[in-house]
């Protein structure tokens, strides 16, 4: 009696074994085709945010699999935003884009959308990043920027795509500043990085952390009037690595419309 | 407000009703309930943010239904909105649990929501603690089945609670226990009592990651042995996962282990209590993209007295489940009436003392960083330990009886606390505490206990990289008073002053954290009252005051509390 009862257990245990896990070997990475339309990450990070640096890469990962239409834009916020001594990039709109999106905990990234609770996990990121991006555009938009000393000027021209459907009731455009290759402290885990690079960082908004209305009752075929912004610019800013960070969404659910972005 | 009354209202109104449902349907109804509500006003100095609400409440009320071999129950839950501490996705009101068992001699069957645990938990636990808002109920079925005196054989499977949904991964298992001395007739009177044990757990989730190839299947196989004999008694228990790269481990393909060992020996009067633990990679959720405390399958014990002073317990251990070795001793001794240290009363001694550290890891090679996501991570050798101190705590408590009125208990506490690793900021915390539990019984039923606490941080080069100075670590140094005048059985009064003074030095108080954070030299109160009535089975208590920031933990999980001022109405009843 006792040895069937061990026999049937220790049969159902290596059955159950076998079936209960998958093994991974040779290549871990797989990849993705060129995105159809630009996909906008914005990926909520920080200074003194222990995972964030991992949550980098897998953004450069991200674009090294989707391409150039992949576009991201590092929010550093919250706590693990403050400075590493005077180190500092906070920003007013980045915080308020945090409590409006009510983000908890960093790393977080929202996928083509400023809606709340939107942000999820780095894991989440390429999922929804497919979701988006294969989708044909029904804007495009062309974005130009010039520099002087003090200022920066952006000048916007968007068409709708003559073959979309239906009609977008009201869009509202946001228009940020970014810099790249910014160098300084970063905590990789428990590891303080005194001379991390950071890119993609927000650095100002032209037009508020959640823009301002673009246009209402857009159809196909529709050229929309050209826009300017200008902004002052900043002694730590390098002008070399900044320019703007451009997106159009649906002021309904604001979520992003399928656009194309191009920076000449 | 008003939701909060109408939630109290239905607590009251279905305990009125149920509580004379005790013979209804030839069953039985029990339950408990319990609302904590509290008022938030900001206060910049001690960090407290503005809430909007103004009020916050968290509830739950459990009812159970039993009748013979049947059992079933619900809970309910309420946070209008969820109290500060505890998780926002938590908002809202509704059925947070429901389940049905039947229990027969040889089956019992579980279906809805569960808690279980198979052995230590290395390899599956499904867990509650409401005061921690950790809640990984298993919603599915849970059987066990006793084929032969001294054999249990349990089975899961099913989804976990993730706040009011259920997290994307399938969770199913298996557990078999074999009580040898039950099983093999010759053993049945035997001194030596052994007990062995195995489990398995997968989960699946969907690989919806475009970027790299996951694991749908993740498994932990575990084993464990139970030996003990008269006062002698080792419990010990391995675990090994298999691949599972996740948000946790920042995605890498490295299998997992962990190892973990518990030895006491007691006699009258004395005890001695031994734990070791070995921990690599071994996180396991059913959603690979979650983190805190959420969907958490398996358990990994802290192995660090777990306290309850208010000051010994400012620093606590978190487990840290990407790795970490330890091990922690205590010994408790018991001093007889009439001996020298024992005195007229007797005196009861116990010590403790825990270390963990990191476990040591190395590159795959000169091209990749240690925990690179998309590889397998980083090599380690089994019970290797690295020489980064995670914590470190040595205390002693004395307890002794002065005359037939007054008693007390004596602590003294030293802890090493690693804020970058556990809280991810500054450095290695030391800390000397103090305390002094005086209790006099004035006359029948009243009494009046005296807390006194005291802590001091140690002086450091404090901050970071080229921004280093030398002061106070931390918060720096806190001094506390608590009277608590108590009228058995009903009535308990307290007042109580924590006292943030930092250093009595002004110079070296404005090298702090918290002078950094003001810019103002604040030696802060942490002032509160509080009022409690008991009857039976309720407990009404109310306090009025200032709580500071900290961290509760309780067995290694943990939530921040962040600091608050305001009023909180605690209400709990069992029936």
């Amino acid at each position: 009696m006792i040895k069937n009862i061990f026999s049937v257990i220790l049969t159902l245990f290596v059955a159950f074994s076998y079936m209960g896990c998958d093994k991974i070997e040779g290549e871990y990475r797989e990849n993705a085709d060129e995105l159809l339309s630009t996909v906008v990450l914005f990926e909520f990070t920080g200074i003194r945010c222990p995972n964030c640096p991992d949550a980098h890469i897998k953004v450069e990962e991200l674009k090294t699999q989707f391409g150039k239409n992949l576009k991201s834009i590092a929010i550093h916020s919250n706590a693990f935003g403050d400075p590493i001594g005077s180190f500092l990039l906070q920003t007013q709109e980045g915080n308020e884009l945090l409590s409006y999106l009510e983000v908890n905990g960093l790393p977080q990234g929202s996928v083509n959308s400023i809606k709340k609770g939107s942000t999820t996990e780095m894991g989440d990121w390429g999922s929804n990043i497919g979701k988006y991006g294969y989708k044909s555009p029904d804007l495009e938009l062309n974005i130009e920027h010039s520099l002087n000393d003090t200022s920066i000027m952006v000048t916007i021209n968007g068409k709708f795509d003559e073959n979309m459907i239906g009609i977008y009731d009201d869009l509202q455009i946001g228009v940020y500043l970014v810099e790249s290759k910014i160098e300084g402290g970063q905590y990789n885990g428990t590891t303080l990085i005194p001379d991390y690079i950071h890119n993609h960082v927000l650095r100002s908004s032209f037009n508020g952390f959640l823009g301002e209305e673009y246009v209402k009752n857009a159809t196909a075929g529709m050229e929309v009037d050209e826009l300017k912004y200008y902004l002052t610019l900043k002694s730590n800013w390098n002008k070399e690595n900044i320019e703007p960070f451009v997106f159009v969404y649906k002021n309904e659910n604001k979520e992003l419309i399928p656009f194309k972005v191009n920076y000449n | 407000m008003q939701k909060v009354l109408l939630l109290v209202t239905i607590l009251l109104v279905s305990f009125g009703a149920f509580a004379q449902l005790d013979n209804v349907m030839g069953g039985s109804v029990s339950g408990n309930f319990k609302l904590d509500a509290q008022t938030y006003s900001p206060d910049s100095i001690i960090g407290a943010d503005t809430i909007s609400e103004k009020l916050l409440s968290n509830s739950y009320m459990n009812i159970i239904y039993t009748n013979g071999n049947f059992k079933a129950g619900v809970r309910f839950e309420g946070y209008f909105n969820a109290m500060e501490g505890y998780e926002k996705q938590y908002n809202g009101f509704g059925l947070a649990s429901r389940f049905a068992t039947y229990t027969g001699d040889f089956v019992e069957v579980t279906a809805g929501n569960f808690y279980e645990q198979f052995g230590n938990g290395l390899a599956f636990r499904a867990y509650e603690d409401r005061d921690l808002g950790y809640d990984n109920a298993m919603d599915g079925a849970l059987v066990k089945v006793k084929p032969h005196d001294g054999i249990i054989l349990k089975g899961i499977i099913g989804q976990q609670r993730l706040y009011w949904e259920k997290a994307e991964g399938l969770v199913r298992g298996a557990d078999a226990e074999f009580a040898i001395n039950s099983i093999i007739g010759g053993f049945a009177e035997s001194n030596h009592r052994i007990t062995l044990g195995g489990s398995f757990v997968s989960k699946f989730q969907k690989d919806e990651d475009p970027t790299l190839i996951l694991p749908e299947n993740v498994a932990i196989g575990a084993g464990r042995i139970n030996y003990s004999i008269s006062g002698f008694n080792i419990t010990s228990e391995y675990a090994y996962k298999s691949q599972d790269p996740s948000f946790d481990n920042r995605n890498i393909y490295k299998s997992g282990s962990a190892l973990l060992v518990n030895t006491n020996y007691s006699q009258k009067g004395f005890g001695v209590m031994v734990q070791y633990k070995w921990v690599d990679n071994m996180s396991f959720r059913s959603d690979r993209n979650e983190s805190i405390n959420n969907v958490l399958i398996n358990n990994l014990p802290a192995i660090s007295k777990n306290h309850a002073y208010s000051y010994s317990a400012m620093y606590p251990y978190a487990t840290q489940a990407n790795g970490e070795a330890g091990f922690q001793i205590e010994i408790f001794k018991k001093f007889n009436k009439g001996s020298f240290i024992g005195g007229k009363y007797g005196t009861m001694m116990s010590m403790n003392f825990s270390r963990i550290t990191g476990i040591d890891k190395t590159p795959l090679n000169d091209s990749t960083k240690i925990g690179q996501s998309g590889t397998d991570g980083y090599t380690t050798s089994f019970l290797s330990m690295s020489d980064e101190l995670y914590y470190q705590d040595a205390n002693i408590d004395i307890t002794k009886k002065f005359s037939k009125k007054l008693k007390g208990v004596f602590t003294y506490q030293n802890i090493k606390y690693n804020q970058k690793v556990l809280e991810v900021h500054l450095d290695v915390v030391e800390a000397n505490i103090f305390i002094a539990d005086l209790t006099w019984k004035i006359k029948p039923k009243h009494s009046l206990r005296i807390e006194a606490q005291a802590l001091f941080t140690s002086q450091d080069s404090i901050g970071e990289g080229d921004y280093r100075e030398y002061g106070k670590q931390d918060y720096g140094d806190w001094a506390m008073l608590t009277l608590e005048y108590t009228i058995s059985p009903n009535w308990f009064f307290a007042v109580s002053d924590q006292w943030n003074y930092v250093s009595f030095d002004d110079d070296i108080a404005k090298k702090t954290l918290l002078y950094n954070h003001n810019k103002e030299l604040d030696r802060i109160h942490y002032y509160s009252v509080a009022m409690g009535y008991t009857k039976g089975p309720t407990r009404v208590a109310l306090s009025y005051g200032k709580q500071r920031e900290g961290i509760l933990c309780v067995g290694g999980v943990c939530r921040a509390v962040p600091a608050s001022n305001g009023l909180l109405l605690t209400l709990s009843h069992t029936f």
